[in-house]
């Protein structure tokens, strides 16, 4: 008999295992780890003053060609260098924000889904309240109340998903909480916490991860949204969604400016929903093949 | 440890689940002693209150709507209904431990065995990682599965394996008391025999007294030293082994019997306890097998039998005994 070689295999690199078998989960890798080099080699290759938001007259509203690829805007500068410049603002506070929003969504969801009772009324109770104000709403209000900085731009963002985030939580520990196995986990005389974390949440936390890298690409038009009415990164700082709104008044006759800063936002966004696939399959292990 | 003093000693147990329809009467004033060592089964058809009854030893009632209403349960020594929780964090899983029903759902889908086995030896004793890893592995074996398998997930097993690990992460700790709730009942019957002779295997290895929780005689006469007899929430009869199958006093157990087949008479055909268990939300002012019973009369219908001891050993709760000359169908046979 031939005996099978034992090695400790830790969850991650179980998950990673699996991840790499999923074809749509690594395109969206490599979309994301491609825009993420580009952002960073561009970060050697241009200058601010000059190349990002230095101004050049006489080339504006040229459209694309070999000198300028995805054409200049109104002020003459070159979109491309400031599609690859802006991608840091929006990838940053939109991951921070997305993260920061799932963890605190996911902590009050799981207590009310897991507790009930008085504790899930009184989550409840408030998520439904701040689901009632539009999240721009609560945006707009945090920014204004606290100051305009990347830092508050990254909870004005967030604040409005955490009601969602807890919803779902709560659903999914909801549908977990009852299962033997954590009857059993308690019979072995683990408690609430290790209970809730190890061994309900590990179980309920997948349409929460799915929901997570969809919710990027909102946090990112959340941003967009929030510079436009002046409250997000202020120009000339280059940022997708400011791009977006600035080129739509010239949309008639120069619809590039608008294209490319769009497409930046799609692409990144599919690259994201494509990562969330390819996790959602790999933390299941009964797709295991 | 002394030899006489008890495992368990469960006294005067009410269990009740409140819920809007009324009060289910789950276990009705129960009396349960195990001593170091000993196996004791516990039968009765489903809803007789086995299961609430090995939850409250472990005080994991599910509560709201469950509350246990009175009683006194001594686990080794610890009062559990009188615990704090992180108290009986530390009694779960290294005094007592349990075997679920069903294999299926009773192990967590997203961890690997081995995981499951350690989690049970971390919490209870102070080990490092490697060591309760490697204790994991060694717990494998004596279940009779390979080591290779620890990195294994629950769905990469069949049923009989995976009870073979939850048997694992039951005995892990080495407990004083083992509850197995219907250990076989999920499994086909060649499975069930291994299961079985494995479980008597490790119970005799770790020393450990067991509960067993189950609606099969047979199992009973295999791996038991004493049998309590459970209907609607009361122990109608308790006695060893012995004095149950070949002396058998309440009408009940007479009834659980004669619904098995006989291999001595063939032809006959099964003869089932006719009726239903009573409704548990409202507990008849007399006895609660009555209306069941053949041999009931008035007085079972009004005043409620207690239990009867017949030897030191032996008790049981029927009004019939009242008559010192009565003895049931069975018994005539018998002798």
């Amino acid at each position: 008999m031939k005996l099978k070689k034992v090695k400790r295999r830790s969850t991650f690199s179980e998950i990673w295992r699996n991840y790499r078998k999923s074809f749509s989960g690594m395109l969206g890798l490599v979309i994301i780890v491609g825009i993420l080099a580009t952002i960073f080699v561009g970060n050697f290759i241009y200058d601010y003053d000059t190349d990002v938001i230095g101004q050049n007259v006489a080339e504006r509203k040229q459209a694309p060609s070999a000198e300028h690829f995805f054409g200049t805007d109104e002020f003459g500068r070159d979109i491309l260098t400031r599609i690859i410049w802006g991608g840091r603002y929006s990838l940053a506070i939109g991951l921070a924000a997305v993260l920061m929003s799932s963890i605190i969504g996911v902590i009050f969801g799981s207590f009310a889904g897991y507790y009930g009772g008085v504790v899930e009324t009184i989550i409840m109770r408030f998520a439904d309240i701040f689901q009632a104000i539009p999240a721009i709403m609560l945006g707009i209000c945090f920014v204004t109340a606290f100051g305009q900085s990347i830092f508050m731009l990254t909870i004005a963002v967030s604040i409005g998903a955490i009601p969602a985030v807890t919803r779902v939580t709560r659903a999914s520990v909801m549908t977990v909480k009852d299962m033997e196995y954590v009857e059993a986990a308690r019979a072995i005389g683990a408690n609430n916490i290790v209970i809730i974390f190890r061994h309900v949440l590990m179980n309920a936390i997948s349409p929460v991860i799915v929901q997570a890298t969809l919710r990027i690409g909102g946090a990112i038009v959340g941003i967009a949204a929030l510079s436009f009415i002046g409250l997000g990164i202020t120009a000339p700082t280059p940022e997708w969604g400011a791009m977006l709104s600035s080129a739509r008044q010239y949309l008639r006759g120069y619809d590039y400016m608008a294209l490319y800063p769009g497409l930046a936002i799609m692409v990144t966004v599919l690259g994201f929903n494509l990562i969330g696939d390819g996790v959602r399959d790999s933390m299941d292990p009964k797709l295991k093949k | 440890m002394e030899m006489n003093e008890l495992v368990l000693d469960v006294s005067n147990l009410i269990v009740e689940y409140v819920t809007s329809e009324g009060t289910v009467h789950a276990v009705n004033d129960i009396d349960l002693k195990i001593l170091p060592q000993k196996s004791v089964g516990m039968v009765g058809e489903t809803g007789a209150g086995k299961t609430s009854t090995a939850l409250a030893i472990m005080n994991l009632i599910p509560s709201p709507p469950g509350v246990i209403r009175s009683g006194k349960i001594k686990l080794n020594g610890y009062d559990v209904l009188n615990m704090k929780d992180s108290e009986l964090d530390q009694v779960r899983g290294s005094e007592v431990a349990m075997i679920f029903q069903d294999p299926m759902t009773a192990l967590n889908p997203v961890l690997n065995i081995g995981e499951q086995i350690e989690e049970s030896i971390l919490l209870h004793e102070k080990v490092s990682r490697e060591k309760a890893h490697e204790q994991a592995c060694k717990m494998l074996e004596m279940v009779g599965l390979d080591r290779s398998r620890v990195y294994d997930y629950p769905h990469q097993l069949s049923g009989g394996m995976k009870q073979r690990v939850i048997i694992a992460i039951a005995l892990c700790c080495n407990p004083h008391l083992l509850i197995a709730d219907e250990p076989t009942t999920a499994l086909d019957v060649t499975i069930q025999a291994q299961v079985l002779d494995l479980i008597a295997n490790l119970r005799d290895t770790y020393k450990t007294a067991m509960l067993l929780i189950t609606h099969d005689l047979g199992i009973v006469a295999e791996m038991c030293d004493e049998v309590s007899v459970m209907y609607a929430g009361r122990i109608v009869e308790h006695g060893t082994v012995k004095d149950v199958f070949t002396d058998t006093k309440h009408p009940y157990t007479e009834g659980l019997f004669n619904s098995l087949p006989n291999i001595k008479d063939r032809k006959s055909r099964l003869k089932p306890i006719v009726g239903l268990m009573p409704d548990p939300t409202e507990v008849p002012e007399g006895c609660s097998f009555a209306p069941r019973c053949s041999y009931a009369t008035e007085a079972c219908f009004k005043r409620r039998p207690t239990l009867k001891a017949f030897s030191d050993t032996h008790k049981a709760s029927c009004l019939a005994y009242e008559d010192p000359a009565f003895l049931i169908e069975r018994n005539k046979h018998g002798r």
